[in-house]
Parts: structure tokens; sequence; C-alpha cells
């Protein structure tokens, strides 16, 4: 069994992002083909399930087929089948997607070419982000509890994955706080990385051979997201707090990490406490984008990021993706964030080449290609 | 099963006085309750407003689990409510939850933290008489009057006799309720009231949860599971005490209590899969509240003097974890010490004119913790306000109304809040009267939506505006029939509409919105057939058409939210009832509807989403009276909710429970 995750290898489930199209190229007829496009998470209003959704958009055609999950999976039950409340992220396995849906506590599993709902994982906590191993298990990062659910994953129709252990994450120095919960997890070599972003300042290295917690590496105030580059360094985004924080309060920063011997080797400091979220990652590796209201671009041997998408007409950037096939960029934008929301997809010269609608809050992007 | 054996032994106590009826004294013609009676306008205390108020004979045939559902059977009130049993807000003419202010006795219910009350935590027990003031009605007397207000009152009962009764009732889901009230003159010139009350439910109903499916046995479909609602039970407990001290026919002095426990677990949402053999979430929420109130009543030369000295103390406890865990995964406590003072005097000068002059000094304290990260916070408001109302008959068919008001809260001065209101009776023999009101609106924020972490704005601006109201009144008397129909045309400006949105930060943050515009018409018709002296059937309805629309300066241009329907309020509302009495037999249906709701800001329904199906839900009581020797008097009960067995819903993925019952047995004297 240790063998096994001695194998880990990266599947990274992120955040690949992208989007595009135009309200009137959207259909709700399910074409029942999802492949060589982006698949486009709207995590919906807290509370309410029904107003989460799933779209896909067809780079090549500039088409947007919306409610994807609902309208193919009409016919299961008795009233068809709904996303839940508050589905967080996507990860991709093979021929399959994981779908992280936070407040239902739990993960579907659809087919990546048909988004046919395929099964489910049941009994965990405030599930964020998840990363697989080719064993077919995966590592669950929890906003709520201080442990990292190991699941074992739906692979075919009919089949229901379970929680098969739990890594005790707690920061025993903190009675002050809750230390540590998780959020976005990578696997570098035969290491877990993730950041503990609520009230914390820390990246945690997990061993999945003894399902441990090795090692903490201190970063800014609430490190919210992180990518890995080509040369397997760890990129973190600190928001710095926000105002009344009891943690505390900063102007964010940019942190660069060492995988191999945990170290900080470089890291930035933001001039000003605008938020900033979801740091992502070209496909070569080597460029960084984030929003910091508008979008800014970092090249990974560069010292300061540069400003490349500048807000218009009072946009809400809310999500980020950078296609890994040919650069461009997709944003999401929340509008009044109680609407169905934007796309703005660009080119990688920074080009708008297309914006649809899409769904309530749009938070994250697939790039599902064979 | 404890609970269980209480009320087996209660019923069995209850028995013995059916023995008694065999040498009842004559028939007596049973007095149902006002369906919905909306105040006719013709006095000039009330002159322009619209006031709905609910009897006490009413309330005490009432068998509903609290007031919220009181109140929403008899007016067009739209609620919401997180699953039977639990949270319940109302919300009235289109307005938000924390724009309906609500006074029991004087006493403001609202939390200084939230602005919002609870509705399904005031039993019915606790109350005499209710008054819906809609719109700016109150202003003067309540300080929010953006939607409207709930005046909650008791009445002392003065006479020489022993009055109470008894009443215990049982039904679906282990439910099981009590309560008792005793009226009793302690001294010549003191009397007392006590009331008990008790109520429990493990709330079990089972129900096909559409939201889930699971593989059939083969593992070859999906379906849907059969579940039992494991979160939803509630206990609540409490006492009302009453002293009255009468110094002579013009003065009293009366001390109130109302103490109250409740204890519940929180539905979960029907998509909800945390739940498995391993891992069960416990969502739980314990409240405790002591209300307490001096008010001194007297009238010297002509003028009313009332002063009003009360405290009201709520503990909240909130907390929820994984049952596999030893930890919770969020604890939170609060408590609110709320001090309100009030001091008016009323004065008739002459038959036609009468002023009211009215003080409060206020002083609010919230503390709250945050038991997981050994957070405590602390939060001081100071409250002033002064009013002045008169009251002018200015000719036989013309009355009006004018109160000024101006509040002070944390040191900021709200100005000028006025009320005008007419009323003109313009047939003869005053069958008929048109009524107007126009006033300001004005809501200070809450607490919460200042200072919460995270998410509190500082910064936030005053709700305010202006609203207007014009209505027309009619009654028609004939010998058999009784007519009764009221309707309003209202239009409310609300200028920095406060909301909670979510925000680029990760969390939700109190905002304003730059305005909101909420218009709509009310009807109201009650009929009344005295068919004969023991026969009478009464008819109502109230129906609200509300359209509550954002008018605020769109966010970019691909913001479609501008004139729309704000989501989450239904633009029709209705309920109706159907009540008769024949000869010890007593019969009242409900209905009430609500229409759908959208749940986004734009009212787009092209995606299959953004929209909250609406729902109608009846309840039908039957009543026989069984009259004992002199005053005593048994009432047994049969009520029957969602008698048609409808699924709905009254918040998203909250599931309601089919068709229930309540026996209830009551025993008066």
């Amino acid at each position: 069994m240790a063998g096994n995750y001695l194998r880990l290898i990266i599947i990274s489930f992120a955040t690949l992002f992208i989007s595009c199209s135009k309200e009137n190229n959207t259909s709700t007829t399910p074409t029942g083909i999802y492949t060589n496009g982006v698949y486009i998470l709207n995590e919906g209003p807290w509370q309410d399930p029904n107003s989460s959704s799933l779209f896909f958009y067809n780079p090549e055609s500039n088409e947007v087929e919306s409610n994807v999950f609902k309208e193919v999976n009409k016919n299961i039950g008795n009233d068809g089948l709904i996303l839940g409340a508050l589905p967080q992220s996507m990860t991709k396995e093979g021929d399959l997607i994981h779908i992280v849906i936070n407040e239902d506590n739990k993960i579907f599993t659809i087919n990546a070419h048909t988004a046919e709902y395929l099964g489910k994982i049941t009994g965990l906590t405030s599930p964020r982000y998840m990363v697989t191993t080719p064993d077919h298990r995966a590592y669950v990062t929890s906003l709520e509890e201080t442990k990292i659910s190991i699941v074992d994953l739906v692979q075919e129709e009919f089949d229901t994955g379970s929680v098969l252990n739990k890594i005790d994450i707690l920061n025993p120095l903190s009675s002050e706080f809750k230390q540590h919960t998780s959020e976005r997890i990578i696997a570098v070599g035969d290491e877990l990385f993730t950041n503990s972003w609520s009230n914390d300042n820390k990246i945690l290295v997990i061993d999945p051979n003894t399902n441990k917690l090795k090692d903490s590496i201190e970063v800014g105030i609430q490190p919210q997201s992180m990518v890995l580059d080509k040369n397997k360094k760890l990129w973190v985004l600190c928001d710095g707090g926000y105002q009344t924080s009891p943690y505390g309060y900063t102007n964010g920063s940019i942190y660069r990490i060492n995988t191999k011997d945990h170290t900080v080797e470089w890291h930035y400091t933001f001039p000003n406490t605008i938020p900033k979220r979801n740091i992502c990652i070209n496909g070569t590796g080597d460029t960084l984008y984030f929003i910091y209201t508008d979008i800014y671009r970092m090249k990974i041997g560069e010292t300061e990021p540069s400003k490349v998408i500048e807000v218009q007409n009072q946009q809400t950037f809310y999500s980020l993706g950078i296609d890994p096939k040919n650069g461009d960029i997709y944003v999401g934008d929340a509008v009044d964030y109680k609407q169905a929301g934007m796309v703005y997809r660009f080119d990688k010269d920074f080009n708008k080449i297309d914006e649809f609608r899409v769904g309530i809050l749009p938070n994250s992007f697939l790039f599902n290609y064979n | 099963m404890k609970s269980l054996f209480c009320h087996l032994i209660l019923l069995l106590l209850l028995c013995p006085f059916v023995v008694l009826s065999q040498n009842n004294i004559a028939q007596d013609t049973l007095q149902i309750g006002s369906v919905t009676i909306t105040h006719q306008g013709k006095s000039k205390y009330i002159a322009g407003k619209t006031i709905t108020r609910i009897s006490s004979q009413d309330i005490r045939q009432s068998s509903v689990d609290n007031f919220g559902e009181m109140i929403i059977q008899k007016s067009a009130i739209y609620s919401q409510q997180q699953g039977r049993g639990g949270a319940m807000y109302l919300s009235i003419r289109g307005m938000g939850r924390n724009h309906t202010e609500v006074l029991w006795n004087g006493i403001p219910l609202n939390s200084p933290m939230y602005g919002t009350v609870d509705f399904s935590l005031i039993p019915t027990n606790i109350v005499d008489q209710a008054s819906i003031y809609f719109g700016g009605s109150a202003t003067g007397y309540s300080t929010s009057n953006i939607g409207g207000t709930v005046e909650l009152r008791t009445f002392p009962n003065l006479s020489d006799d022993l009055r109470g009764g008894i009443k215990a009732s049982i039904g679906s889901f282990h439910t099981y309720k009590t309560s008792t009230n005793l009226s009793y003159k302690l001294a010549p010139k003191l009397t007392a009231s006590s009331r008990l009350f008790y109520s429990s439910s493990l709330n079990d109903f089972k129900f096909i949860n559409t939201y889930k499916v699971e593989p059939n046995e083969d593992g070859t479909a999906w379906i849907n599971p059969e579940e039992t609602n494991d979160q939803g039970d509630w206990l609540t407990y409490g006492l009302l005490q009453e002293f009255f001290y009468e110094f002579n026919d013009h003065s009293r002095l009366s001390v109130h209590y109302w103490g109250q426990s409740n204890d519940r677990s929180i539905p979960m949402l029907a998509t909800d899969e945390s739940n498995d053999q391993t891992n069960n979430k416990e969502n739980n929420s314990s409240t405790e509240s002591h209300r307490g109130s001096l008010r001194f009543n007297s009238e010297i030369d002509g003028w009313r003097l009332t002063a009003l000295s009360a405290i009201n103390f709520e503990k909240f406890h909130f907390w929820y974890k994984n049952r596999s865990s030893e930890k919770r995964s969020q604890d939170d406590k609060s408590s609110s010490t709320n001090i309100y003072n009030r001091f008016n005097v009323y004065k008739e000068i002459n038959p036609d004119l009468s002023l009211h002059l009215e003080a409060q000094y206020n002083h609010m304290v919230i503390k709250t913790a945050d038991q997981i990260y050994d957070q405590q916070e602390s939060y001081k408001r100071d409250q002033q306000v002064i009013s002045a109302k008169v009251s002018y008959q200015i000719t036989p068919i013309l009355s009006s109304s004018l109160t000024l008001m101006n509040q002070w809260n944390g040191g900021q001065n709200s100005g000028l809040t006025p009320f005008l209101g007419i009323n003109l009776s313009i047939l003869n023999n005053r069958k008929l009267d048109l009524t107007a009101n126009i006033n300001r609106n004005y809501r200070f924020p809450t607490l919460n939506d200042m200072y919460a972490i995270p998410g509190g704005n500082p910064e936030l601006q005053e709700e305010d505006g202006w609203a207007y109201n014009i209505g027309a009144i009619n009654i028609l008397e004939t010998e058999h029939f009784t007519f009764h129909n009221h309707i309003d045309y209202y239009h409310s400006e609300v200028k920095n509409w406060i909301e909670l949105r979510p925000s680029e930060y990760g969390y939700w943050i109190s905002s304003n919105k730059e305005k909101v515009v909420a218009y709509g018409i009310s009807l109201k018709h009650e009929t009344i057939w005295n068919i004969q002296h023991d026969f009478l059937i009464k008819g109502s309805f109230d129906y609200n058409y509300s359209r509550t629309l954002n008018r605020s300066t769109p966010v970019n241009s691909y913001d479609n939210s501008y004139n729309k329907q704000l989501p989450y309020i239904p633009e029709h509302t209705l309920t109706a009832g159907l009540s008769t009495s024949y000869h010890r037999w007593e019969g009242r249906l409900s209905w009430i509807w609500n229409s759908m709701q959208y749940s986004t800001s734009d009212n787009d329904t092209s995606n299959e989403y953004g929209t909250i199906d609406g729902y109608n839900v009846a309840n039908l009581d039957i009543s026989y009276h069984h009259n004992l020797i002199r005053t005593h008097k048994l009432i047994y009960t049969l009520s029957v909710y969602n008698l048609t067995n409808q699924t709905y819903e009254s918040m998203v993925a909250q599931t309601m429970p089919g068709a229930n019952f309540l026996l209830s047995i009551n025993y008066n004297f």
C-alpha cells in the first residue's frame, strides 16, 4: 500500500481555466460530447443547491452549452439530479472528472466526455480540492476540519466511493486559532503540499507513506492559492487576511518555495491590501497569472508582476484559468454575485476574443482535452 | 418515552371532566374568532393606517406550533421557514426579514445584532392579542418602520374568579405540547396571571429525498432514497408570570416576566451527504431568554401616563460537529442584554383632538464568543427616541393622524421621521372610507451589519426613503351578512438597502444597495354569514401582490438586475380561510399560497435554474365544545396539517412533512 503512495504522481486537479462564447451561442440541448473544450463550474448562491451549474464551452465553435450536468442527468431518479450546494473544484482523472461539492460534503464523479453521472463519495467535511493517485485514490482538503481525507474514488457507474482514512494536520501549538485547515493540494515527488488558508501562514508538507504531517513552511498571512512551475518550484499567493481579522492583516505576498528542501527562495510583498486570489500557471509552467482586481502576470524569472488585463466597466473578476494548449486566458466575472456571471476569453497577447454568459459565480475552469 | 407517558397521564386527568358534562347548562352559541380583521380607519387615532388584528379568541383556539404560523394563516405575509419547527422569518409587503419589527408588551424582540425575530420561538400561549401594522403605521411606537410592525400584547383578567385552562396535545412525529394558564386574585387589589408552556417533537418524519440518488439493490439504476428527518427535533418550555396591582381606578402597576428555553437541531440541506454511518453531522442551536418589565399606568387630570422599564436578556448557542469527531467544527455563543425605558403621556385635549408624546432610552450590549477560535467581541449601542403624535378629527367625516419621530443610534441622528395619515368617509352612512398615508422609511444598520468578523462594514449607510399608501375600506351589513373589504396600494422606496453578498475576499460582507422600490396591492375580504343563532360561516382571503425591484445603477453593462424582482421574495402571497360553527361543532380551514420566487438578481430562467417553486398548503381544525358545569368547558380539536399531502419546501432543499395531525384537549374554566 505504501508503495503505491511512493509512486504518487501529480494528477493535479487544479484549475486550468479558459472561457468564452457569446450569449446567443448558448444552448441548453445536451450534445453529449464534451471533449476538447472547457468545463466551467458555477458555484451558485449559498444554501441554494438548485442554482449551481456546470457549463461547457467549445473554443473552436465558440458555442456554450448551459447547465450540462442537470440536462444530461435529468432522467436519474424521480426528478433528475442536480449538482448541489457550492461545487468548489474539478479534478480530471483519465476519463473521469471528480467534482468537489463543498457545502454538500460530497464528491460527484462524471464521465469526462459525456458528463453522465457515475457515482459519489460521501461522508466528507467541507471538502475543497483534491489530488488523485494512480491507484484511484485521492487526498481531499477541508476548510472546516484539520484533517486531509483519503478517499477511494468512483471508477464506474453505480459506484460509490468512501473515506478510507484521515490525516491529522492540526497545529497543536495554536490555541487561539483552529490551525491547520487545508485548501489547495499538490503532489510533488513523494510529498504532498497543501496551503492552510484560514487564519494561518503555513504551507504544510505531508508524507503519504506514513500519512503524517511532515513539515510546515512559513509564508505570508493567509496563503490563498498555489501552483507548481516547470522547475518543481511552488508558487504561493497570500491574500494578507482581511481588515478586521484577529489573526492579522497585511498587504499580501507571493512566495516561491523550493519543494526539495522546503525553504522559501524568494518572496514579493504587494504595495497595498487590495484582494488577490487564484494564482494560475500556463501549460509550459513558466508564467504565472492571478487576480489583483485586474489580471496580473509574472514570468517565473521576473521579480515583479505586471498588469496585463485591466478591469473595465466595473467588472468583478472572480476566477481565472489558462488554457494549457494555447495560453488563452479565461476570466470569470461575478457581476453582482447574484446573477448569471460572465466569462471573458483573451488570447495570450491579451486581446479579448470572446465573451459569454455562464451560471452564477463561475469559480473554476477545467480544460478537457484528449 | 417520558414525554409520551406524561401526556397520556395528562389526557387521562382531563377525561373525568367529560363525565361532569351530563348536567351541563344550556348550549351556547360558539363564537368563532375573526378570521382577519382589517381595522376600520374611522377613528382619528388610526387615521390612514392599515392594521390587521388577530383576536384573543383566534389565538386561544389555535393549535399551531408558534405565533409565526398563526400570523401567516391570518394575513398574507410571506414566511421563510427552515423546515418544520425551524427558524421562521416573516417579510411584510415584499420587504426583508429584518424590516419586520416585533414588540411584546412594548419590548422590542428584534435582535440588535441581526435585526430579525425568529417567530418559531414565540409560543402562542404568551400572547392575548396581536396587531400587524403595515408599512409606517406604527411610526413613533416602533422605531423600524419599513416593512411593518407586529405588536403582541397580554391583558390582565381582573375578575374576582379564578380563570384558566389547560391544553394538552399529541401529534405526528412524536410531537407533544402542553400549556396552562391561570388568572387569580391574590389580594383585593392584586391579581396575577401564570402561564406555562412546553412543546417537544422528534420531528422524525419520513420523506423521499429527490435531491439524492442511490444505486438500487441490483446496482443497475439510480433511485431516490427514503430518509428520516434526523435533524429538526425541538424542545421548548417556559413560563410567563404577571402581577397587576390596582392602586385605584386610574392607576395600575404591573410586573411581567417571560422566561423561555429552546433546544433544537437544525436541518441540513436535503442535498447534504455528510451523513453516512461513520460521519454524521450534528447541527444545533439553543436559546435562553429572560424578559422582564415593570409598567406603570396612571391618569391624572385627564393626562394618561405610562412608564415602562424592561430588560430583555437572551443567550444563543450554535454549534455543529461530525458525530465521529470529538471536537466541534463551529461553536458560537452570544448574549444580548437590552434595557428599554419608555415614558409616554396622552391627553385628550378635546373630543376631536388628542396628543401623544413619547420618549425612549434604550441601551444594548452584545457579547459574542467563538469557542473554536477563542475570540470574544463586545458591542454596545445606546438609542434615544422621541416622538409626538397628534390625532385630529377635522370634520365628522375627515380625520387625520400626524406623528413626528426622531431617533439617535450610537450618537447618529436619524433626522425627523414623520408619518401623516388621513381618513375620509365618503358615504353618509360611513360604509366606505378612503385612507391615505405617507411616511419616511428609516433603519439603522444592525451591529452585525457593521461589526461582524469577517464581513462587517462600519461604513454602511442607513436605509432611508419614503413610502405612501392609499386605500379604501368598505363594510356592508345586512340582517344575515357582513362583508368587509379593504384594498390598499402601497409604494415604498428604500435607499441604501442593506444586504449581505459574497465578496472578492472569500467571505460575505454587508453592503448598501443603492435603491430598492417596492410597490403592490393588498386585498382583504371577509364575509360573515349568520345563518341562525348557533350557525355561522365565515370566509376570508388576504392577497398581496408585491413587486420589490432593484433600482440601483447596474454594476456594469453585463448586470441585468436593474428593475428586477429581488431574489427570494415572491410576487404573490395569498391566505384564505373558511370557518364555521354549528351548535357545538366548529371547523376552520386555512389555505396558504406563495408564488414562485427568483433565486437570481437578473430573474433569468432560461438556464433551467434561477427559480424556486411556489407552494400551497392547507390546514384543517375540527373542534367539539363540551360544556361542563357553569363556565367549565372541554374542547377537543383535531388538526390536520398539509391536508392535501403536498410535497413542498418553504426554503430550498428544506423538506417539509406530508399530511400530519395533532389531537388536542383543552379544558377551560
